[in-house]
């Protein structure tokens, strides 16, 4: 399996688009930090004091967490959607699977090096904007960390990394299976996205005009859900669950649950279909 | 029609029949069937191909080559059949069967960002890795030293069918899957990959070549196998497919009458008049007995001489009005 993965890894880093969108993601996420740099000029104190807390340690951290949800929503979806899709487009399952390599373990290796590559569109972003925040808090006589660095802070950032690692994983394993089950990278990158458009939309129709039922239902969607992680729990400090509001552990099970089904799905897929040459 | 180009086949195909014991089979394919929808694509087929030899598949356009080989290679599921790969059942253990398999299906398709030789590491991988030193043995085989860090995407076809061979040698495999590997290259190219594949197969490798260059396979292979509507309509020795269509061919000085004597032979199937000459369907040591024939009846022979079918003659007599060969 190892080599398999490093198999994988070596066409994922070798191709443009992981770090196209690597450099996007990160880029946008940058922006924000530095435009909220930037919005401190012309402020009232009280703004000012706020972007001076957001754009510092630790705040800056859940900051960045809601700019993953929005962004790296997008970003790993499409890769993982191209990561699939492209195999189909280009026929190059064919000179693989001929080699005998197990259908099962091939599609195990590409999804265990996504998750590794989520792992760097998470860390990495977060990392960035920590960086970041060190001559901002420098620049305006900050503290560099607002708060005592003890076991419950680095508790809480390691359960915010996972959390905020799990909404990421979520659409980019239903943008992989949909690249599989539509063999092509744009119906993959056209679903996902239009899927997450589509929540929005859907959710905002049923809350508003919806029956009660639909109302509940709209709680359990992918979007919404992550969502809720991301407001109400993804923070430092004990979490409390708004009336109405799927509690955390609901929440993360939801996701949990979405993220195997995909999974369960692709393999069926992919365990019986012909493999016939390029799109 | 001529059979001088037969000789290169004969005499390489003798040798490696030296060279190797010839029974055990390396392939076998028996009832191999394939639907799409209510079309059978490939119906009941059976084959056996045995250590050391080269054997061809050809069919027109349609036939269901490339879905038979993609069965035997694990990428299509078949409706029925059963395949077995140098003693592994193929469908039950398809990693085992293929393990000493190389193969390329049509045009060999990589990834087009990565360098040819990124795509063979990647293959490599894919069979548990390999070191750089066969990686290199393979591409300076191929002739692609010297191109190997260019991405994929910018190779010519002639290139990339030749990464599509280093990538199938990669691992050594006994049983070499080709499916059209001249396809794209110049006249010289071409040569090349016909005297690799005699290379190969005279080291004892046993190959599956599927071309649509009729005098490529004549030339190359010890037995064919042609596939037509999906069904195997011929399966047998190069050789004794080229004797079969033989023909001798006949000049006199009177051939009108000659046809009708010889009409009267018992052993002379069938006489045909093709302008001054008469074509003879008979059996090939029965030249001197026709001589005398002729003689006891006056008639001066001009020419005498046995002329073999090729394999395209023979393809196109057999498969009937297929659209192309291939």
């Amino acid at each position: 399996m190892m080599t398999l993965l490093r198999m994988e890894l070596l066409k994922l880093l070798k191709r443009p688009m992981t770090w196209i969108l690597t450099a996007l993601l990160h880029g946008a996420i940058g922006f924000f930090a530095v435009i909220a740099f930037l919005e401190l000029r012309g402020d009232s104190p009280d703004a000012r004091d706020q972007i001076l807390g957001n754009g510092t340690l630790p705040a800056i951290l859940p900051v960045t967490t809601e700019l993953l949800y929005v962004l790296g929503t997008i970003a790993l979806p499409i890769l993982a959607a191209s990561s699939i899709g492209s195999e189909y487009n280009w026929g190059t399952l064919r000179p693989m699977l001929a080699t005998g390599l197990p259908r099962g373990r091939f599609l195990a290796a590409k999804l265990l090096a996504l998750a590794l590559v989520a792992v760097a569109y998470v860390v990495g972003p977060l990392l960035m904007n920590a960086a970041l925040a060190v001559p901002f808090a420098s620049l305006h006589d900050r503290p560099i960390v607002a708060v005592t660095v003890d076991l419950a802070w680095i508790g809480d950032l390691a359960a915010m990394v996972g959390r905020t690692y799990l909404i990421v994983l979520v659409p980019t394993l239903i943008a992989f299976l949909i690249g599989l089950a539509g063999r092509s990278s744009a119906a993959g990158i056209g679903a996902a996205l239009g899927l997450i458009i589509g929540q929005l939309f859907v959710g905002m129709l049923l809350l508003e005009f919806g029956p009660a039922w639909a109302k509940a239902v709209v709680k359990f969607f992918p979007q919404q859900v992550s969502m809720v992680i991301n407001e109400h729990y993804n923070g430092f400090g004990p979490a409390v669950t708004p009336p109405d509001v799927l509690g955390e552990g609901q929440a993360l099970l939801t996701l949990g649950v979405y993220g195997v089904a995909c999974l369960i799905v692709a393999f069926l897929i992919f365990r019986r279909r012909d493999i016939r040459g390029a799109a | 029609m001529t059979a001088t180009i037969g000789g290169a086949r004969t005499m390489a195909g003798a040798a490696r029949h030296d060279a190797g014991a010839a029974s055990d089979l390396v392939l076998r394919v028996t009832g191999l069937t394939k639907r799409y929808g209510a079309r059978t694509v490939v119906d009941g087929l059976d084959l056996e191909v045995r250590r050391g030899e080269v054997f061809g598949f050809l069919g027109p356009n349609g036939a269901g080559k490339t879905t038979a080989m993609a069965m035997i290679l694990g990428l299509v599921a078949p409706h029925a059949g059963q395949i077995e790969i140098l003693g592994h059942d193929a469908l039950a253990d398809r990693e085992a069967a293929l393990r000493r398999v190389g193969a390329i299906v049509e045009t060999p398709t990589y990834y087009p960002y990565l360098s040819g030789l990124d795509n063979l590491r990647v293959l490599a991988l894919a069979r548990g890795g390999a070191p750089q030193g066969r990686l290199d043995e393979v591409l300076r085989l191929v002739g692609l030293k010297g191109r190997e860090r260019d991405r994929f995407g910018s190779y010519s076809l002639g290139m990339k069918q030749r990464l599509g061979i280093a990538g199938a040698l990669l691992h050594e495999p006994e049983l070499l899957i080709l499916d059209e590997p001249s396809n794209g290259l110049d006249p010289a190219g071409m040569v090349e990959i016909r005297e690799l594949i005699l290379r190969l197969a005279h080291d004892g490798r046993t190959i599956v070549l599927c071309s649509h260059l009729l005098a490529e396979v004549q030339q190359v292979c010890d037995r064919v196998l042609i596939l037509a509507g999906g069904r195997a309509i011929v399966q047998s020795e190069v050789a004794t497919l080229l004797s079969q269509g033989a023909q001798t061919v006949l000049r006199v000085d009177d051939p009108t009458r000659a046809a009708g004597i010889l009409r009267g032979v018992a052993w002379i199937e069938e006489v045909a008049r093709e302008g001054d000459a008469l074509l003879l369907t008979m059996p090939p040591d029965r030249q001197f007995a026709l001589g005398q024939v002729l003689s006891e009846h006056g008639l001066i022979v001009g020419e005498m001489r046995r002329e073999e079918r090729d394999l395209e003659s023979y393809f196109l007599s057999i498969t009937g009005d297929a659209p192309a060969p291939l």
